[in-house]
């Protein structure tokens, strides 16, 4: 359950939580900070195979490199990009597009699962909002009742990132050529949000979008 | 700490008037938080979800710790002294030196969670009857010896004020003159390893110096602390015995004395599960432009918000401590944050060594924190607020 | 100090009493008794071991661990002690209902949505901690609004008991407040803590709501907000003004912890420094004189000479995961269920005891509770997900004339966004980032990565607001627990619970006009939009607890449905005559004089109160009274009786 990486690192982690770092909005501080990298990255091994996880990197990295993005990835890499991000943000793989499951071949069920009981109070979702995990990390007595955190504008995100990206110890490419907005300003469109469970039975993952996207087309799982 | 080492320095008396005991708790105030980032050090460092007994051990000693420093302020208050913990010389550079102790004993560094830094915490709380009778050259053998000389101060203090009122008009019949709400009381202090109490008068005094000292290194003679007496908690071995039980990785037992070795439970310890550090670094030791610098930065200008809440609740604001224990919780965050970051030298990263706190604080750090002080008070919406002006 | 034993201990033994169920009931009963030097057994189902902090800790891991949070995340389950979970429950599309696995077996309409726990504790190890009082009104709403039952108890007579309650229990509130709303009747009261403080989002709320009135169109009553804080029992500052002071109860088993509630934010499924009050608590005041023995399943209780029991016949077993037990028996005086409402019901029915009246078992109620969610307008962040899980609410629609209309219903401000509803925050990411395929299973094309899923996660998730609108259900014959032990037995061969329940029209329309209301409150709120949906979703499939309803002939039809909130009641109704009752004012069966059934059980009405601390009080009447009992047995001039026993 827990890693044993107490004398040499792995030697793919630090490549790892680099190119985490654009997936996520979050500096490789935070990451590393989460104290979850190498069971994050053994997580994905698992769920992916070494070889293929390591193959999503090498095509990360370069399309990083374009204005495009993470549109350049393929449905199936961008999938695999949208689990490892889930991963980091909740401290659980989560359930994948059927598609997605079908196309990776993979012989473990296609369920969401806590990576470990450490692991879920480390999610970086709860500090989008600068909350503090349900049931750990109790920020004191009477806290609830201060007015909330103001929380970094989108540029000041770039901004951290970019800093993060020229830290010495940052060694990997890991600055995106440009960030790009995927939705318009204003609040978030509603097939982005969740909507009701349709019993409590459901896992996060695999809640319903309150709407059905505009576009309905959905990408071929191709690889 | 500059308190605590002029008076290591002069030697080892009773204070001879209230002004003298008033700098005795001053530097009471210093002892007391010196062992709190070396502790801290040591349980932040343990990895995610291990080592849970010994965090536990340590966490509670933390949490003594700040009732100490507490009522160590509560003392300096009674007897119409101000409290001093908001400026740099309040801390010590660590390594540092063990006040009233013999200065041939090796300095207090910063350690991770392992066995050597358990045995620093063990020479910290070492109980008096442990300490060689021999006095080193400064006289000082421990700070066991230096709470006698402030329990000897009060009472000697107490009685002459109390003969000087009868017999030479003096105008107070008691040296407990200091304002009663400057007092923290347990409304405003919780989870604090037994409770807080306000000191009022010689029988309170001597109170919170029995509850200091036997906290430490346990009642006379015995691993116990006298918690379960004093605030009818759960009965618990005092600190040096707490440390002990982690070192060598079992527990008490009922019948074990202080020279026996633990002869209870198993605990499970595993030293690998502890983030290696250097405790020598500092923040200049950190490269420019990484994000271990900020952060390190930022832990110690958070930690200097810390002891301006702190100096506010001693100093006639003691609901501020509803403000000061979640900025403790935050310190817990930033902490482990920062020892799960390796060290930002790639080759020492690849031997392992992760990055920490090095609880460095400069003059401008408290006046950022003043200023922030007086905002987070303002902006409380309950009605005891009270009023508050850097 | 509890005083644990096993079931093979105790095997053939006799004591004073013997409790079954060591939740808040049997746990207040035993204490109580105990201190009066009677020689007490608790039997406790389920497992032990969360009175030690290691025991403990491993609850808040099995909670970390478990993917969907709800409130049982942090109890393992036990094969020898079933118990529901709100898991249990699927929907079907067509037509649009419910299927269930697990403990229970179903067959009403609409779905019975609420759980338990069997452990050390009961289901107080996963309640909020909330002890709001019950309105005098509540006690008599047959009399008053001519609907529901009457108790044979009034407020005024509970008061007293209720106090003790709040102290034993350990609350905070503001007495003054709750004095306004008319459920405390002395204005010189006090709770033994100050009031937990409001969260941020409460007073915008206030600043927002207070002094807008609402219409209720189907009640035909304006009503004027307010907000009122939440009377909690949960760690707060001790009240100067308490009579006598009052020191806060931290953690079972480890100093210095738990003293005030430090914001986990997690009290239902686990508050992990136990700042929220439990049983295990009043368990560390037991005297030597009780005894405990956990892993032991009472099957029946055994039947004595005349109308009396003689003691109860239970199962151990050792391993929850396996059930293999052995049968063994012990012997008391006075027999106490408190083994929660559905079990005493299922005990009871077992046991073939109490049922006189026909009314074992019936009458099962719940507040089912409706939930409202929208999202405040950027730039107004409430900050959810902090602080208990709600902290203030919307009284006025509990109380008065609109309840002659319609179910009243009380309005929690919820402070953990739309978690309840929607899996937020954890579903936000999924959503936001695209995951999990559409409806066919394809990867789907939209989402957002890197800062601006930071971004734009934070700006969403810290404007989630939600209300919980708790319905009363009133009692009614035709919502009922019975066994068929022919058909349904669980691992260790007892009944399983078989549940028929509905809401009927009164209830339905409670529901109605609190969705009515809720839209009205968020217009006055200002929200950005309400998300709020009980329909169909995008496959068609209708969520768990939907149901079609039109308040009126011809009137408008709303989608609407409910979840459980987990207050099983009313299953062995309290009342005056035992032609139409269970139990006596004193939870003592009509049938048996000494075999009382304790708990939410006994309940003739729930009101719009969670409904711990009524039942709190009604076990602290019933200990009283068994002292009084089992003294009279053992006088002297009852020596003529002793060859008996």
């Amino acid at each position: 359950m827990h890693t044993s990486d107490t004398t040499s690192p792995d030697p793919e982690l630090r490549r790892f939580v680099e190119l985490s770092m654009p997936l996520t909005g979050f500096a490789t501080y935070d990451l590393y900070a989460t104290g979850m990298a190498q069971l994050y990255l053994d997580t994905v091994r698992g769920q992916l195979g070494a070889s293929r996880l390591t193959d999503f990197l090498d095509t990360w990295q370069p399309a990083l490199a374009t204005v495009e993005g993470a549109r350049q990835l393929s449905p199936l890499d961008r999938e695999i990009a949208r689990a490892v991000t889930y991963l980091w943000y909740t401290g659980g793989w989560p359930r994948l597009a059927p598609a997605a499951h079908a196309a990776l071949r993979r012989e473990v069920p296609n369920t969401e699962f806590v990576a470990s009981p450490s692991s879920y109070p480390e999610g970086l979702v709860w500090r989008t909002f600068a909350g503090h995990p349900a049931g750990a990390k109790p920020p004191g007595f009477g806290t609830w009742a201060n007015e909330p955190p103001a929380l970094p504008t989108l540029e000041e995100i770039v901004e951290e990132l970019r800093a993060a990206a020229e830290d010495p110890a940052v060694q990997a490419a890991c600055a995106p050529a440009a960030y790009r907005a995927e939705v318009p300003s204003g609040s978030v469109p509603v097939h982005l949000m969740p909507g009701p469970r349709p019993s409590r039975a459901v896992a996060p993952s695999a809640v319903p979008a309150a709407a059905a996207p505009p576009d309905t087309e959905p990408e071929e799982a191709s690889e | 700490m500059i308190t605590a080492y002029a008076l290591t320095r002069s030697g080892p008396k009773p204070p001879a008037d209230v002004e003298e005991l008033r700098t005795y708790l001053q530097a009471a105030l210093e002892v007391e938080h010196l062992t709190i980032p070396v502790y801290m050090t040591g349980m932040y460092t343990i990895k995610p979800g291990t080592n849970r007994y010994a965090h536990d051990a340590i966490r509670s000693v933390v949490l003594e710790e700040m009732l100490h420093l507490t009522l160590a302020a509560n003392l300096l208050n009674a007897v119409g002294g101000t409290p001093n913990v908001d400026n740099p010389r309040f801390v010590a550079g660590y390594p540092a030196q063990l006040p009233f102790s013999d200065p041939s004993l090796p300095k207090i560094p910063l350690q991770h969670f392992s066995p050597q830094a358990l045995d620093t915490f063990m020479l910290i709380e070492r109980p008096r009857s442990f300490v060689p009778s021999k006095p080193g050259q400064t006289g000082w053998t421990s700070i066991g010896q230096f709470y006698d000389l402030i329990r000897q101060g009060l009472i000697d203090l107490e009685e002459q004020q109390r003969r000087d009122h009868r017999d030479r008009g003096a105008a107070s019949p008691t040296i407990f003159t200091g304002p009663p709400e400057r007092q923290v009381g347990p409304e405003d202090f919780y989870n604090s390893g037994g409770e807080v109490f306000a000191v009022t008068d010689l029988k309170s005094a001597l109170l919170a110096v029995e509850v200091i000292s036997d906290q430490g290194e346990g009642v006379a003679d015995t691993i116990w602390d006298s918690d379960d007496t004093l605030f009818g908690e759960e009965r618990q071995v005092a600190h040096y015995f707490r440390f002990k039980e982690i070192r060598v990785g079992r527990r008490y037992g009922r019948h074990d004395l202080p020279r026996t070795e633990p002869s209870g439970p198993l605990i499970d310890v595993t030293w690998d599960d502890a983030y290696p550090i250097d405790g020598a670094a500092k923040v200049r030791d950190y490269p420019e432009g990484s994000q271990v610098r900020r952060q390190a930065q930022h832990f110690n200008q958070r930690y200097a918000y810390l002891l301006t809440l702190l100096q506010l609740a001693f100093t006639g604001h003691p609901g501020v401590m509803g403000d000061a224990v979640p900025v403790m919780l935050e310190m817990r965050d930033l902490s482990e944050r920062l020892y799960r970051n390796p060290y930002p030298d790639p080759h020492l990263a690849e031997l392992d060594l992760h990055a920490g706190p090095t609880f460095e604080l400069v003059e401008e750090y408290f006046d950022a924190a003043h200023t922030e002080a007086a905002e987070t008070i303002r902006a409380r919406r309950t009605a005891t607020t009270e009023e508050y002006t850097p | 100090m509890t005083v644990t034993t096993t079931g093979s201990a105790v095997n053939g033994r006799r004591y004073d009493v013997i409790i079954v169920g060591s939740g808040w009931a049997g746990s207040l009963v035993a204490r109580h008794l105990g201190k009066q030097g009677w020689q007490v057994l608790v039997l406790e189902a389920g497992n032990g071991g969360t009175d030690t902090w290691a025991g403990y800790q491993d609850t808040v891991d099995t909670f970390s661990g478990a993917v969907i949070k709800v409130p049982n995340a942090a109890y393992r389950r036990n094969a020898a002690a079933p118990f529901p979970d709100v898991l249990d429950l699927s929907p079907t599309a067509d037509p649009p209902g419910y299927t269930t696995t697990g403990h229970f077996v179903q067959t009403g309409p609409l779905p019975y949505g609420t759980d338990y726990i069997r452990a050390l504790g009961g289901a107080a190890m996963h309640w909020l901690g909330a002890v709001p009082r019950m309105h005098p009104e509540d006690y008599a709403t047959r009399d008053r609004y001519r609907y529901g039952r009457n108790w044979p108890v009034s407020a005024a007579e509970l008061e007293r008991h209720v106090r003790e309650a709040e102290l034993l229990i350990g609350s905070a509130g503001d007495a003054t407040a709750q004095w306004g709303l008319g459920v405390v009747p002395d204005p010189d009261y006090e709770y033994p803590m100050e009031e937990i403080p409001w969260s941020h989002q409460d007073w915008i709320f206030q600043d927002r709501l207070d002094g807008k009135t609402v219409r209720d169109a189907l009640a035909g009553v304006d009503y004027a907000l307010k907000v009122y804080g939440l009377p909690q029992g949960r760690n707060s500052t001790p009240n100067p003004l308490f009579d006598g002071g009052y020191r806060p109860r931290g953690t079972v088993g480890r100093p210095n912890f738990g003293e005030r509630c430090v914001g986990n934010s997690s009290c239902t499924p686990i508050c992990p420094v136990q700042a929220k009050s439990s049983p295990l608590r009043l368990q560390q005041d037991f005297t030597d004189s009780v005894h405990l023995a956990t892993r032991c399943v009472v099957s029946r209780v055994l039947p004595g000479r005349g109308n009396t029991v003689r003691g109860v016949e239970f199962r151990e077993y050792g391993d929850p995961a396996t059930p293999v037990s052995t049968p063994y028996t012990a012997e008391a005086d006075i027999v106490v269920l408190a083994a929660h409402a559905i079990e005493n019901a299922v005990l009871l029915l077992a046991s073939e005891m109490a049922n006189s009246s026909g009314y074992v078992g019936c009458h099962l109620m719940d507040h089912p509770t409706m939930l409202a969610w929208a999202r405040m307008p950027q730039g107004v962040p409430v900050g959810p997900f902090r602080g208990p899980g709600h902290t203030t609410g919307l009284e006025c629609f509990r109380f008065g004339d609109g309840r002659g209309k319609r179910a009243p219903f009380r309005i929690e401000i919820g402070n953990w966004g739309w978690g309840w509803a929607t899996g937020a925050p954890l579903s936000n990411v999924g959503a936001m980032l695209g995951l999990g395929g559409d409806a066919k299973g394809e990867i789907k094309k939209e989402g957002v990565f890197g800062p601006e899923l930071r971004n734009r996660l934070g700006d969403e998730i810290n404007r989630q607001v939600q209300l919980q609108i708790a319905v009363e259900q009133h009692a009614d014959p035709a919502n009922r627990v019975t066994i068929d032990p022919r058909r349904h037995r669980d691992g260790v061969g007892n009944p399983k619970p078989i549940l028929h329940y509905d809401l009927d029209k009164r209830v339905r329309d409670g529901v109605f006009a609190a969705r009515k209301v809720s839209q009205k409150i968020f217009a006055a709120l200002g929200v950005e939009k309400d998300f709020t949906h009980h329909g169909p979703g995008p496959d068609g499939v209708a969520p768990v607890g939907y149901f079609k309803h039109q308040a009126e002939p011809g009137g408008e039809a709303l989608d609407l449905a409910y979840h459980g909130a987990g207050h099983g009641a009313g299953t062995h109704i309290m009342g005056s005559s035992a032609g139409s009752s269970v139990v006596d004012s004193y939870q003592r069966t009509h049938d048996h004089p000494n075999l009382f059934a304790v708990g939410c059980g006994s309940m003739p009405s729930i009101g719009t109160s969670n409904p711990t601390l009524t039942m709190a009080a009604l076990a602290l009447r019933s200990a009283e009274k068994i002292h009084r009992d089992l003294a009279e047995l053992h006088q002297p001039v009852t020596l003529a009786t002793e060859g008996t026993r």
